[in-house]
């Protein structure tokens, strides 16, 4: 295992490592310690090792004292996935929508409506409807009845 | 007429010019490796692991450190406003979506905090332009923080600088040959392994072996510079 952390720190893994390797770093406190060692080594043999207070453990007790970040933006490959492809139930949905406005707007729904009711008035017998048409008020008999009860 | 053939060649004396960098397709390799591990730790970090954001720290706050001393020359200051870029960084982990790379969102913010302590003093910042800010990812400069260092750090440097080398020095030939052109050359192990002649798992092998030689040594000298402070 140590030798992959050391393959880790070169940047020489494959996709699938990744995970499990950060994983071993971040909770082996050994791992940890061998990874600050890799990088003096690196910095004296590239020329920019500089000895200075040890940095890494003050930053780290202020951020033990700071609230634990949860639930921040996950960006790996599946989100990013998902990304790119979240918009296709809006896109659905409006054309949904779309398709349902055009029939509406070409339909005609007036003559619908009176065809509808010519139907259904097909189906009942004829005395009956003028019995109905005899009792009910058109609008000008109603008003005309109403001002007359109430001069009354 | 004389033809002279200009030959580069590593600090190690290998042609490192004749490699062919061509990338083996195998098993997926990250395009951009280094930026795929800092994404990692960042969503670890989102995720509540404080110690994924420790990683961070540790391998940007001198690179941090070093930039900063360009703005500002009192060393407790630049320590402090290191600290402060950090947890803002922390504080701000949430909001980082990997548009750019960590470090340059780190930069960034640490050239803010600077910005804002130096006006805080009634001292005017220096400018960083954006080609400083785009060139960041590439910085190297250790002469800046030397210039910093006290005569004590200076010793302490010297000893291990001093460690490292010599280690390697001692080291057999195969290992010292591996982990300087790795380090010194940057190759990948893929060009170590063309150069030497050898499978990559030895190249691997080989670099990690003499890591844990360095290691060793360095592990008394560093723990009693860490007893210090």
């Amino acid at each position: 295992m140590k030798d992959k952390i050391s393959s880790l720190f070169d940047n020489e893994f494959t996709d699938s490592e990744l995970d499990s390797l950060l994983s071993d770093v971040t909770k082996n406190k050994k791992h940890q310690i061998n990874w600050s060692y890799y990088q003096i080594t690196r910095d004296v043999l590239q020329g920019n090792y500089v000895t200075s207070s040890p940095m890494t453990a003050k930053i780290m007790e202020a951020i033990e004292k700071e609230p634990t970040q949860m639930g921040g933006f996950v960006q790996n490959s599946a989100t990013t996935l998902r990304a790119e492809f979240n918009y296709l139930p809006h896109l659905f949905a409006f054309s949904v929508l779309i398709l349902i406005a055009a029939m509406l707007f070409n339909s005609p729904i007036n003559s619908n409506s009176v065809n509808s009711v010519l139907l259904v008035q097909d189906e009942i017998p004829a005395e009956m409807m003028q019995a109905h048409f005899a009792h009910t008020a058109t609008n000008a008999s109603y008003f005309v009845q109403t001002g007359f009860s109430n001069i009354k | 007429m004389n033809h002279l053939k200009v030959v580069e060649t590593s600090r190690t004396g290998y042609n490192t010019q004749s490699v062919i960098k061509t990338p083996v397709a195998m098993e997926t390799k990250p395009v951009n490796p280094e930026r795929a591990i800092d994404q990692k730790l960042v969503e670890k970090a989102q995720k509540g692991d404080k110690r994924a954001f420790g990683i961070l720290v540790e391998k940007y706050h001198k690179k941090l450190t070093r930039l900063l001393a360009r703005m500002v020359r009192d060393q407790s200051e630049i320590e402090d406003i290191v600290q402060d870029s950090f947890i803002k960084a922390y504080r701000a982990i949430n909001n980082f979506r990997g548009d750019s790379a960590f470090y340059t969102w780190l930069y960034r913010i640490g050239i803010n905090t600077a910005k804002n302590h130096l006006v805080s003093l009634g001292r005017r910042p220096k400018a960083m332009n954006d080609v400083e800010i785009e060139d960041v990812e590439n910085f190297e400069d250790g002469q800046e923080l030397r210039n910093l260092e006290t005569p004590e750090n200076s010793m302490m440097t010297g000893e291990i600088v001093t460690t490292v080398n010599d280690t390697i020095e001692s080291l057999p030939d195969e290992l010292k040959e591996a982990i300087s052109l790795r380090e010194m050359d940057g190759l990948s192990y893929e060009e170590i392994a063309e150069l030497m002649q050898c499978p990559i798992g030895t190249v691997r092998s080989r670099i990690f072996r003499a890591r844990e030689a360095i290691a060793e040594k360095l592990k008394p000298l560093i723990e009693t510079s860490n007893k210090r402070w």
